[in-house]
């Protein structure tokens, strides 16, 4: 009979365990190290980002500009200029031989700018021709936002976050618009 | 029993790297070029990736060309034409269905190296403008929030 099967089993189970009353927990430890391992190993501990871009569209017209300020920003191998695409350089700010761009400078003068004109959102960079990706990034960085230093938080306060990328205008030509 | 805060500390251990394995790995890996660091804190989609590297140029990790090339091309030449038709068939084989929906709201994430100059990228991103992508965005590490400070 099936139930006096499952009895028999009962009691012999019993017999067999009797004094060992803790959990085998062996091929558990032996899972995990080996979770931890694998998670190990596919662990990424640097965050890419990404940082979005407002080109035009190739075949969209030059929309008419805006009265006001167009704010410009030109890296040179010389330094940055800061400039109003309608009236010139505001502010040129050198390269330091020991620094390289003056990245603070900008990050200043920009915030200066915003308080002047807190509705402009957009900036154009604009680049000389074999300036790095490198400088590129870190000019982005401090014209769309400023970090503030007030460890722990580090607030970031908005800027000119829509940018468009451009050639640098000649140095001495008249009012180019070098936007692409 | 002596193993009990073994599997305490194996358990946390566990947690905390499931949790940071969770945001699942998009962009590809990035071991032979340097991407410049920066505070930007928006996650990458899913797109298609440019890589420029310090010689070469690929589409989704298949080549089209070179770096040198692309940097020796005449100033007026702002179209690279292989990358161009690489583009192009990523239109037809992923982005067929997000196409039809609307050419400029496309997406594409470019990588470059740090010290790609920026005739290089420009002609790039020229390309991928004109190869109907709208949208154009830059690959960058995320930096420690401290060491940005600032800077």
């Amino acid at each position: 009979m099936a139930s006096s099967k499952l009895a028999a089993r009962a009691i012999r189970n019993h017999a067999k365990y009797r004094g060992r009353n803790d959990l085998n927990i062996v091929p558990m430890i032996d899972m995990m190290v080996i979770l931890v391992f694998f998670l190990l190993f596919t662990a990424v501990f640097s965050n890419t980002n990404i940082l979005e871009l407002n080109l035009p569209a190739p075949n969209s017209s030059v929309p008419d500009l805006p009265k006001g300020l167009q704010l410009e920003v030109h890296v040179r191998h010389t330094g940055i200029d800061i400039a109003d695409r309608n009236s010139g350089v505001l502010r040129s700010l050198p390269m330091s031989a020991t620094s390289g761009y003056d990245y603070k400078g900008l990050s200043e003068y920009l915030q200066f700018v915003k308080s002047k004109y807190p509705s402009v959102t957009e900036a154009s960079v604009l680049l000389e021709s074999d300036i790095p990706y490198d400088v590129l990034v870190q000019t982005m960085d401090n014209v769309r936002l400023y970090q503030m230093n007030d460890a722990p938080l580090f607030t970031k306060v908005e800027l000119f976050p829509d940018i468009s990328v451009g050639d640098a205008p000649v140095t001495g030509a008249a009012a180019a618009g070098g936007a692409k | 029993m002596a193993l009990v805060p073994f599997i305490d500390m194996l358990t946390m251990l566990v947690v905390f790297l499931l949790l940071h394995s969770s945001d699942a790995e998009i962009l590809p890996n990035t071991k032979n070029i340097q991407i410049p660091e920066s505070i930007a804190d928006l996650k990458p989609h899913e797109t298609v990736t440019i890589m420029v590297t310090k010689d070469q140029l690929l589409v989704n990790g298949r080549v089209v060309g070179q770096v040198a090339e692309v940097g020796a091309m005449p100033a007026d030449k702002l179209i690279i034409p292989d990358l161009q038709s690489a583009l192009k068939e990523q239109n037809d084989r992923i982005q067929r269905e997000t196409a039809k929906e609307d050419l400029a709201q496309r997406e594409i994430t470019i990588m470059g190296d740090k010290d790609t100059p920026f005739s290089v990228l420009k002609r790039v991103m020229a390309t991928a403008t004109a190869s109907d992508y709208g949208k154009v965005s830059l690959a960058v590490i995320q930096r420690e929030r401290n060491a940005g400070a600032g800077a």
